[in-house]
Parts: structure tokens; C-alpha cells; sequence
């Protein structure tokens, strides 16, 4: 029975093996792998006044304007996060950024703002460089209450990348 | 027997390619965090805890001036037909002003760029003029952003007493503005 169902020939294993893996590489070789994704920039909306509440946003290109009453202080500047991709070369990505009302600052004495309309440069999909990485650019929109409690507020958000 | 381990090998070998092949196809997305940060910084504040005073003044037959340095021991200068009556000047001062906010910022002083009146008996008036600040132009609160700051600084001027300046008490009020720079 068994010796009737083999359709390998004993001097052929090393063969097959071969060819095993060349399908195996071929079906990887369009694939990007060794993906990282690491923040070299914290995302700032600097230093404000809340006055009677508003937004700050800040672009993905580092400009930092206002709504509302809050009152921006030219000494604490708004600095974009920064974020580097790195995989196989010229891999196009999709950029999922968080969504509203997922991302929260707290000062640590019970008061928080909240985070929306993420935007990223690029935006939606990348592409990665010859040298296989490229910079994330993102910023974002602070909703500020009316007199926000002063002091330090601090979070931490997510990007995901998909090849 | 021989053959049939040689197909169960092969079996053994293709399956762990393909495992390795879904392990590879499941590496497509990658997480990455960053921190955001911001800060919501303290009004800021300005009140008044020490008047400006000439204290007493000797009008002359001509017109002077008496100035104030901007300190927390002024020092007086008279000029022209105005004279400090020996010890007794009275209660002399430079104004004393109070800022609070931000711990670590800086900010702006504007001083009167006109000058003020003050009034005394009958209607009669002096001006005051010249102001400075011991800070000059800016101050920086103490601390460090994320706490309480806050700075004294004083103001001293000039005040323009008229030849045969009507005897009496005179006042008025004059504002100084701070905000962050």
C-alpha cells in the first residue's frame, strides 16, 4: 500500500524541497516585512491661556493657530509629532491615525482635554524611500475648556501602519 | 518503510514552510506611540501694594521737578525752585507693583507713556511723568512652567511742581500693563 501510493522517487526529495522554497520566496518578495514605526518627536500644542475655552491645533507642517478664547503664548511654541517608518524599499503603507474622542491629556490632578482630527503628511498612505524608510509627520486638535485648569497636560497616542 | 518515512519527511517539511509562510503574511502592520503634551498656563496678574510718593515738597518761585527712582529705597532729586523739606519729606516711595502667573515666562511691562494728572485743593494739578521700571521693559516670573511665578518690580517718575504750586494734598492714579510675551 504505501510503496504503491508513493509518487516520489527516492533520489528526488532534495528536489522538491527546492522548489518549495523558491514558491515560498517568490510569494514573499512583493511583500514588505520588517516594519518599524518609532516616534522621534513628541506632538506639542506648546504653551496657552485657556481664557474662555477653544481649540489649539497644530499642522502636520509644525504652524500652530487658535479658536475660541484661548490665547497662544509665543514662548511655548507647538511642535508636530514625528514618527519614522522603516521596511522594504519603495513598500507603499496605509497611515491609520486615532480617532475622535479616543485620545485624552491629563495634568494628573484629575482634569483632561481631549484630542481630535488627527492629520498626518503624508496623509492616509505612504511610501517608503529607496533606503526604505520615511518620516510621519502628524498633528492634531486640542480641545481646550473654558478656564482650563493650568498646568502640564500630557497623553499618549497611537499610530498603525499597514503594509 | 524506507519510502514511506521519505514521504512523511517531505510532508513534515512542506508544512513547516508554509507556517513559516503565514508567520511572514501576519507581519504587515506595525505600532507605533508618540506623547502629546500641552500647557495651560496661569493668567496673569498685576496689583498694586506701595503708591508712588513724593512725599513733601517746597514749591518755589519757579517751576521744578521732583524724580523717584524706581526702587525699593528710591532716591529723590529735586530741581528747579523745588526743594525736600530738610527730614521731614515724608513718606517717599517708589510704587510697588505685584505680578503673578506662570512660573518660567516672561512678559511685558507698559509703563504711562503720557503724563498723569494728579489734583489737589481747588482744582489745582500737577503732572507726573517720566516713568521707569527697575525691570525695564520685561520681567520674568520665577519657578519653572507647570508651577505658580511671581515678581515685584518698582516704579519711579517725575512729578512737575509749579512756581508757587498751591499747598495741599494731591492724588491721582496712573496704570502699568504686564502681559506675556
Amino acid at each position: 500500500m504505501a510503496s504503491q501510493g508513493c509518487a516520489f522517487r527516492p533520489g528526488r526529495p532534495v528536489g522538491s524541497v527546492a522548489l518549495a522554497l523558491s514558491v515560498l520566496l517568490a510569494a514573499l518578495a512583493p511583500r514588505a516585512s520588517a516594519q518599524t514605526i518609532g516616534a522621534v518627536a513628541n506632538l506639542s500644542f506648546g504653551s496657552f491661556l485657556s481664557g474662555s475655552g477653544g481649540t489649539v491645533v497644530v499642522s502636520p507642517a509644525g504652524a500652530r493657530s487658535q479658536s475660541g478664547g484661548v490665547l497662544l503664548l509665543g514662548q511655548g511654541p507647538g511642535t508636530p509629532a514625528q514618527l519614522n517608518v522603516v521596511g522594504t524599499a519603495n513598500a507603499t503603507y496605509s497611515i491609520t491615525l486615532p480617532a475622535n474622542n479616543t485620545v485624552t491629556l491629563s495634568d494628573g490632578n484629575g482634569h483632561s482635554m481631549t484630542v481630535n482630527s488627527f492629520v498626518s503628511s503624508p496623509p492616509a498612505t505612504g511610501t517608503l524611500s529607496a533606503g526604505g524608510s520615511q518620516s510621519i509627520r502628524i498633528g492634531a486638535t486640542l480641545i481646550v475648556g473654558a478656564n482650563q485648569a493650568p498646568g502640564g497636560y500630557s497623553g499618549a497616542f497611537s499610530v498603525i501602519v499597514n503594509y | 518503510m524506507n519510502q514511506f518515512s521519505r514521504i512523511a519527511r517531505r510532508v513534515v517539511v512542506v508544512f513547516g514552510l508554509v507556517a513559516v509562510s503565514g508567520g511572514a503574511w501576519a507581519q504587515s502592520s506595525a505600532t507605533g506611540t508618540a506623547n502629546a503634551t500641552a500647557t495651560v498656563v496661569r493668567p496673569i496678574t498685576v496689583s498694586s501694594s506701595v503708591d508712588l510718593a513724593f512725599g513733601n515738597v517746597v514749591p518755589g518761585g519757579t517751576a521744578g521737578t521732583l524724580t523717584l527712582t524706581a526702587a525699593s529705597s528710591t532716591a529723590a532729586t529735586a530741581a528747579g525752585g523745588v526743594t525736600q523739606p530738610g527730614t521731614q519729606v515724608g513718606t517717599v516711595t517708589a510704587a510697588k507693583f505685584d505680578v503673578a502667573g506662570e512660573g518660567g515666562l516672561t512678559y511685558s511691562i507698559t509703563l504711562p507713556a503720557s503724563a498723569a494728572t494728579i489734583t489737589g485743593p481747588a482744582a489745582a494739578t500737577m503732572t507726573v511723568d517720566t516713568f521707569t521700571s527697575d525691570l525695564g521693559a520685561s520681567g520674568t516670573l520665577s519657578g519653572a512652567l507647570g508651577a505658580a511665578g511671581s515678581q515685584s518690580f518698582y516704579v519711579g517718575g517725575k512729578l512737575h511742581v509749579g512756581a508757587n504750586q498751591a499747598a495741599g494734598n494731591y492724588t491721582g492714579t496712573f496704570s502699568v500693563t504686564v502681559a506675556y510675551n
